[in-house]
């Protein structure tokens, strides 16, 4: 089963942080991306630019509207994603507690589904 | 405070004690466990509106068996939750001292134990099944081990419950001839909630003082050499505690260890409990696990060289038990004997071993051996992945100490 995990977290307080302190971070999440690939787990992963960057396109009644920033205004934003594979959602979970971004912010376990199971 | 806590600890202790052996012998004359709990929730809570009131009873735990056992055969059951009435049930212990007065009492927490491990209830979910019904713990303290949310426990503990219940599980002890091999997943499941909670870190590690407790139950209601094995290795484990964290917070490894600072007093009873071991029949995994650990504090208390000795002990357990974790730890403790040298390549091997890819402990003696063995290219990779690895803050920044 392939999951993806969902790193969210405040972006203003990730931006304050000290720069020799974001690379004692940044060398944990090497270190979570280096287990992950061992052990067979690792899919895909991404950091997102900030929100500051984002912006949400809607198409309602024929009309396309331009919003600046995410769609919607939440205390944590999504900051970045690993698609993992796991034997079941215990697993999944299992990796979520030992990403570090989880420690300052919150990883939400989301199951992929497969395309063909939509179809038909 | 300390002493207030030190109380508040011991009234716990004592609810937990108590909960188990009612619910162990309420659920022992029939009924469901389900049953029996809603029956115990509503005893406690007539107790917590009558003794203030009345006064204590001589017997509390005779008291709440009375009044849960009519509940039992009353139709009309109410339905309070234990896990509302359990901290007030704690209170209430507390300004009691209900010191012993559950002599009087039989204790039938062996067949509860029993049927928590039965076949019928699938292998991941006996531990917390036990946790659950003998020592009271409710979902919400369990949840965190097995990392699900409180709903998804409740669930599953209330499935495991139907289970018993549609499998006709009864709850009897088994004659002593059977009961060393009935008793062996009691023992796994207790194993695997301490190692769950010691590996967890973090405040879940308060439970493994519980996985001790139950598994003092088992040692003294089976009395078989591994029910004491498993007691005296969870003991000297439980005994170290202390010194395992400096105060600040940090992890300091066992090598490293201020030994006046281990439990005394647990480490005595871990000594009784393996001579006590020793001296039952059919020796068994926990039983040298255990006498491995013996060896390895009597260096670090007396200064006497037992490396020798526990290279021996790990042979042995190895030819018993051959997993690739007791072989992995064979191989460091002849490292400590021999040196690195000895034993890298056999460490290197390992990796593809089954297990080995995502198991932290390897990744950190992975990473010690090739750090001493000079390959600081392999030292900074294993170290990386055993660091990716790690869930406990403490062994987290202590990796990065060492290796970052």
């Amino acid at each position: 089963m392939n999951f993806m995990l969902m790193l969210y977290a405040e972006e203003a307080e990730g931006q304050a942080i000290a720069p020799d302190e974001m690379a004692g971070f940044m060398a944990e999440m090497f270190a979570y991306k280096a287990a992950l690939e061992k052990a067979g787990a690792f899919i895909a992963t991404s950091p997102l630019a900030p929100t500051t960057q984002a912006s949400t396109v809607r198409v309602r009644n024929g009309r396309t509207e331009i919003q600046d920033g995410p769609y919607a205004e939440t205390r944590e934003q999504l900051g970045g994603y690993y698609v993992i594979s796991a034997r079941d959602e215990d697993e999944a979970r299992l990796w979520a507690s030992r990403c570090p971004a989880a420690r300052w912010g919150s990883v939400e376990v989301r199951p992929l589904m497969e395309l063909s199971s939509l179809e038909g | 405070m300390k002493a207030e806590y030190a109380t508040h600890a011991a009234a716990t202790r004592a609810a937990r004690d108590s909960y188990g052996r009612l619910l162990s012998l309420l659920a022992s004359r029939g009924a469901g466990l389900a049953e029996a709990e809603d029956a115990l929730s509503d005893a406690f809570l007539a107790a917590m509106t009558q003794w203030p009131r009345d006064g204590v009873p001589k017997s509390p735990d005779a008291w709440l068996h009375t009044v849960a056992r009519r509940r039992m055969i009353d139709a009309s059951r109410r339905s309070a939750r234990l896990m509302d009435v359990f901290p007030e049930m704690t209170i209430l212990m507390e300004e009691l001292s209900v010191a012993d007065a559950t002599g009087s009492l039989p204790d039938r927490r062996l067949a509860l134990l029993l049927s928590c491990a039965d076949p019928a209830v699938a292998e991941a979910n006996r531990t917390a099944l036990m946790l659950n019904v003998v020592l009271g713990l409710s979902a919400e303290e369990i949840a965190p081990l097995y990392l699900v949310s409180s709903k998804t426990m409740g669930q599953r503990l209330v499935r495991a419950k139907a289970r018993l219940r549609e499998e006709g599980v009864g709850f009897r002890e088994p004659e002593p001839e059977h009961l060393p091999e009935r008793l062996d997943p009691v023992l796994d499941a207790i194993y695997g909630a301490y190692t769950r909670s010691y590996s967890a870190g973090g405040h879940e590690h308060t439970l493994t003082s519980e996985a001790v407790f139950l598994a003092r139950i088992v040692a003294k209601l089976a009395h078989t050499s591994e029910a004491f094995g498993l007691l005296s290795l969870l003991l000297y484990s439980l005994a170290r505690a202390p010194a395992r964290r400096s105060p600040t917070g940090a992890y300091i490894p066992f090598e490293d260890q201020n030994t006046d600072l281990w439990d005394r007093s647990l480490l005595t009873e871990a000594e009784a409990a393996l001579e006590t071991a020793n001296s039952l029949p059919r020796a068994g995994r926990f039983q040298l696990e255990a006498a491995i650990q013996s060896a390895r504090a009597a260096e670090r208390l007396t200064g006497n060289d037992t490396r020798a000795a526990v290279v021996q002990l790990y042979d042995h357990l190895h030819h018993m038990h051959p997993t690739t974790v007791v072989f992995l730890n064979s191989l460091v403790a002849r490292s400590r004997l021999s040196g690195s040298a000895a034993v890298i390549d056999e460490i290197r091997r390992l990796e593809t071993c089954d297990g080995m890819a995502d198991y932290q402990p390897y990744w950190a003696a992975r990473a010690a051996h090739e750090a001493q063995s000079g390959n600081e290219r392999e030292a900074t990779r294993a170290y990386s992945i055993a660091l990716g690895l790690t869930r406990d803050p403490a062994i987290r920044a202590w990796l990065i100490k060492k290796y970052g």
